[in-house]
């Protein structure tokens, strides 16, 4: 089908150069002074999003006096054991930059954990980012992909300071300082800062064509958009997937019990109707036909479900007029109106033609 | 009927390696299928728009792969359709003597005869305004 754009981020979405990273700690700075509250002199970049949502809370933790080495390192484990290790050494990083040596106060206990609503108050003065476009859609797609980490992380049932403060504070972050892109998250805390660049990269396809083109995230083998430590989104033709969808790993039980539908659409696309059909054992409506104009191929139509697909539809199963490489022929469906009864009347539904007109084709490559 | 290698010198157009080059394309006038466009014989006003040297790209594919391209040996001619009907890309007229070919690097040429044909694309129930894409 289509070739993926692949991109750096691009619009506001540049290189983060040391000057864009001085420029983006600059206009934070001014956030700082704006409500009065001295800037911290730890700044550490974190790799991703999620590197962030787990090292602020954690450092926030540190910084106020939490002592209790045990729960520090089973917390750290447990981002090991469902983020990754890598995610895991990140944050464990970023810990270390923004919390070590720091002199534990618990007196100014929570005054000294995240400054977001200060920050956001002085919107008039320091010109904040609200997010558009891709980056918009990014840090939505961020935002959910974090908070299950998050949970798988922390949201069982054990109890304890740092995993509460991790609950809370995960989100207290705040967008990008429009002027200065370097960055697309920060989190404002009274001894540090978190600082996040946008994606390493982004990968798109384009829809429409002339004055209607336009671009949407995808990318049928792997993440769409990556930061460099590995977090990455996964997008099938715009719409944001769980990463199984992309891998094609779900069972067709999985498939058929996922409760958005439009994830579920995109997973048997991904799948691919021909497959899913047999899988998913759907009832075959009336017998194979051959199809007319293409030798030895037949055509079949089978019901779908209620449920299934997010509108009413039957599939009809076809094969490729040409032979691929491999010296096989493609097979794949195609929705068509759930009031076909007969795979002749389906497929030629599908071109607007009657069936008597189908059934005089004289050939299909 | 020309081969494939035939109308690839001619139209210096691509298809794919693994098709055979020797095969020979049929020259039809009744109704074809090229993946996700059919050609279909029509009565009707023939269209009067001579069809480039270049060829006319009836559907346009992503990064221009996997394009239709309209392309002729001879007087034919090709209307892009101008109604808003969704399924209709245009109106084909061959003349006597001449051949049309529609060419794509996935499914090679479809040889159309001298008549006049609507070509049509195709579409599927899930997105009536996203038309098939191959």
């Amino acid at each position: 089908m289509s070739a993926p754009a692949s991109a750096r981020p691009a619009t506001d979405e540049q290189d983060v150069s040391a000057e864009g990273r001085q420029a983006f700690e600059s206009a934070a700075r001014a956030c700082y002074r704006q409500i009065g509250v001295s800037f911290p002199e730890r700044v550490v970049w974190v790799p991703s999003p999620l590197v962030g949502a787990f090292a602020a809370p954690i450092a926030a933790c540190l910084v106020t006096g939490h002592r209790n080495g045990r729960v520090l390192d089973s917390v750290h484990r447990a981002v090991d054991g469902t983020a990754g290790e890598t995610i895991g050494r990140a944050v464990r990083d970023a810990v270390r930059a923004a919390a070590d040596g720091v002199a534990g106060d618990p007196v100014h206990g929570a005054a000294a954990t995240a400054l977001h609503a200060e920050i956001t108050a002085t919107a008039d003065t320091a010109p904040r980012g609200t997010p558009t476009g891709t980056r918009a859609t990014v840090t939505e797609a961020a935002d959910a992909d974090v908070r299950s980490a998050v949970d798988a992380a922390v949201g069982g049932a054990r109890q304890d300071t740092i995993r509460g403060a991790i609950r809370l504070l995960w989100r207290a972050c705040l967008p990008g300082i429009r002027s200065t892109p370097a960055a697309w998250w920060w989190w404002p805390f009274r001894d540090f800062v978190l600082l996040c660049p946008p994606p390493d990269e982004l990968r798109r396809e384009q829809v429409g064509e002339g004055d209607l083109a336009r671009l949407r995230l995808h990318c049928p083998d792997g993440p769409a958009v990556t930061w460099v430590d590995g977090f990455g989104l996964y997008f099938w033709h715009g719409t944001h997937v769980p990463r199984a969808v992309v891998d094609d790993t779900l069972t067709t039980d999985e498939i058929i019990r996922e409760p958005n539908a439009e994830i579920r659409r995109c997973a048997i696309e991904r799948r691919g109707w021909d497959r899913f059909v047999t899988e998913a054992r759907l009832a075959q409506i009336g017998p194979a036909a051959p199809d007319p104009g293409n030798p030895g191929q037949t055509l079949t139509l089978h019901d779908v479900p209620p449920g299934v697909y997010p509108t009413n539809v039957r599939v009809l199963l076809c094969t490729n007029g040409t032979v691929e490489r491999d010296g096989t022929r493609r097979r794949f469906g195609l929705t068509v109106p759930a009031h076909c009864t007969d795979p002749i009347e389906a497929a030629a539904w599908t071109y607007g033609l009657t069936p008597a007109q189908y059934a005089q084709a004289q050939r299909r490559s | 009927m020309p081969t494939i290698e035939q109308a690839i010198a001619v139209f210096g157009v691509t298809v794919d390696e693994h098709l055979d080059r020797q095969a020979e394309i049929p020259i039809l006038s009744g109704l074809q299928f090229q993946g996700d466009v059919a050609v279909v014989p029509v009565t009707g006003e023939p269209a009067r728009t001579p069809i480039p040297t270049s060829g006319v790209p009836v559907v346009r594919g992503q990064a221009q792969a996997n394009t239709h391209l309209l392309v002729a040996t001879g007087a034919a001619f090709f209307s892009p359709d101008r109604s808003g009907r969704a399924l209709v890309l245009g109106v084909l007229t061959v003349e006597e003597g001449a051949t049309a070919y529609l060419a794509h690097p996935e499914h090679a040429f479809t040889g159309i005869a001298p008549g006049t044909y609507e070509l049509r694309r195709q579409r599927e129930q899930a997105d009536q305004v996203q038309l098939v894409a191959d």
